[in-house]
């Protein structure tokens, strides 16, 4: 008996327990605790509440994003109708990346399903960009700059096609060279001599850069964006290169050594930025070792940049599934 | 008797601990950017519900697969 009591004692004393799973019902309002079991006849979902409570949901109480989990938690890899079904939740639920996951998954477990996949796809990508650009005009209603380009970049890199994404374009057209050009002014004036002299050629190979980085995100095909980004990266090369040689030649004047550091770091940010481009663009075609090489040149060029670091480990969770995670 | 609870108590934490691991990628389910780029928290990418986010949709609950 006294065992017994140290037993349950040490068990109270071992909390936090097993880790308490959240799930959210239709109107927001969240429980915790643990599902216990699901009916799939019934679409009746137990669970026990963190205070212990035994409940029961059916499909329809329950917010979409908590029905995709139950379900994912239920249908097996292999199962393609399965999957197919689940992906449809993920799609209505608004997860996106998810659904387009599952119709990967759907297509692998059952290659016939692949016509049907190619139709519910279509649906997704119109859903998806009405999301983005609702994303981008809400940003730019707040001149959020930043926001507003992340949003049409996206739309750009993963739905090219959609008729949304020519707002996305017009957008970018305006503000992408307008935010970039506001980064150097300071540093024009400041380096002016320099820029018409030593710096000259690099000015312009720059400035270049960043018109065709911003091309590349207006392209309407995708092998255009990919030569105008290869070409960018070219002239992203040449100007560090530059930017060494003038360090080197006015290696005692503080006031080109402080100008170096900061139009290399300029340069290095935006060709990070042309790099991931590059990554998702290749991610969307699933050419995952091509999309695997621009994250790590994104990398080499910048170790601890968080958005790259995150692209590649994305990059290398789709490669590892073997399954297609392809937008179109 | 304290001593045994205590020693028992500290085998069993790690069997009940699931706190997540030190990762540099913040989960960010629920933010409207990872429903369309998706979530590179390691629990995640590792296809794990990452408990410490209520919004985490990655992963799957505590049943079985029919």
């Amino acid at each position: 008996m006294r065992s017994i009591h140290i037993l349950a004692l040490s068990l109270f004393l071992a909390a936090p327990l097993a880790a308490q799973e959240t799930i959210k019902l239709k109107g927001g309002q969240s429980v915790t605790g643990r599902a216990t079991a699901y009916d799939a006849q019934k679409k009746v979902l137990s669970f026990r509440t963190a205070d212990g409570k035994d409940v029961q949901y059916t499909d329809d109480q329950l917010d979409l994003r908590s029905l995709y989990q139950v379900y994912s938690s239920v249908i097996p890899e292999d199962n393609g109708k399965g999957q197919l079904q689940l992906a449809n939740v993920a799609r209505d639920a608004g997860l996106y990346k998810y659904a387009v996951r599952r119709y990967g998954m759907a297509e692998k477990a059952d290659p016939t399903l692949k016509a049907q996949i190619d139709q519910e796809l279509i649906v997704l990508r119109r859903l998806a960009a009405d999301f983005c650009l609702q994303n981008a005009r809400a940003a730019k209603a707040k001149g959020n700059r930043a926001e507003v380009e992340k949003w049409c970049a996206i739309m750009t890199d993963k739905l090219p096609d959609e008729p949304q994404t020519a707002e996305a374009r017009t957008m970018l057209d305006q503000t992408y060279a307008a935010a970039r050009n506001a980064k150097d002014d300071e540093l024009e004036s400041k380096h002016a001599d320099l820029l018409q002299t030593d710096l000259k050629q690099a000015k312009l190979r720059y400035d270049r850069m960043i018109e065709r980085s911003k091309e590349g995100l207006t392209a309407k095909s995708t092998s255009q964006s990919m030569q105008l980004w290869d070409s960018a990266l070219d002239d992203g090369k040449f100007v560090l290169k530059e930017i060494d040689r003038i360090a080197k030649k006015y290696k005692d004047d503080a006031k080109v050594q402080d100008g170096a550091v900061k139009y290399r770091k300029l340069t290095t940010e935006q060709m990070v930025e042309v790099n991931l481009h590059l990554a998702s663009l290749y991610s969307t075609r699933s050419s995952y070792n091509d999309a695997m090489k621009a994250a790590n040149a994104a990398l080499a060029l910048d170790p601890s940049n968080a958005a790259a670091q995150a692209q590649r480990a994305r990059i290398e969770q789709a490669s590892s599934e073997g399954v297609a995670w392809r937008w179109r | 008797m304290l001593s045994r609870i205590l020693l028992l108590a500290l085998i069993l934490t790690p069997l009940a601990c699931r706190s997540t691991e030190p990762n540099d990628s913040p989960c960010t389910c629920g933010q409207a950017a990872a429903d369309i780029e998706g979530c590179s928290h390691a629990k995640c990418l590792a296809g794990q519900n990452n408990p410490e986010n209520p919004d985490c949709v990655c992963g799957t609950l505590s049943l079985k697969k029919h």
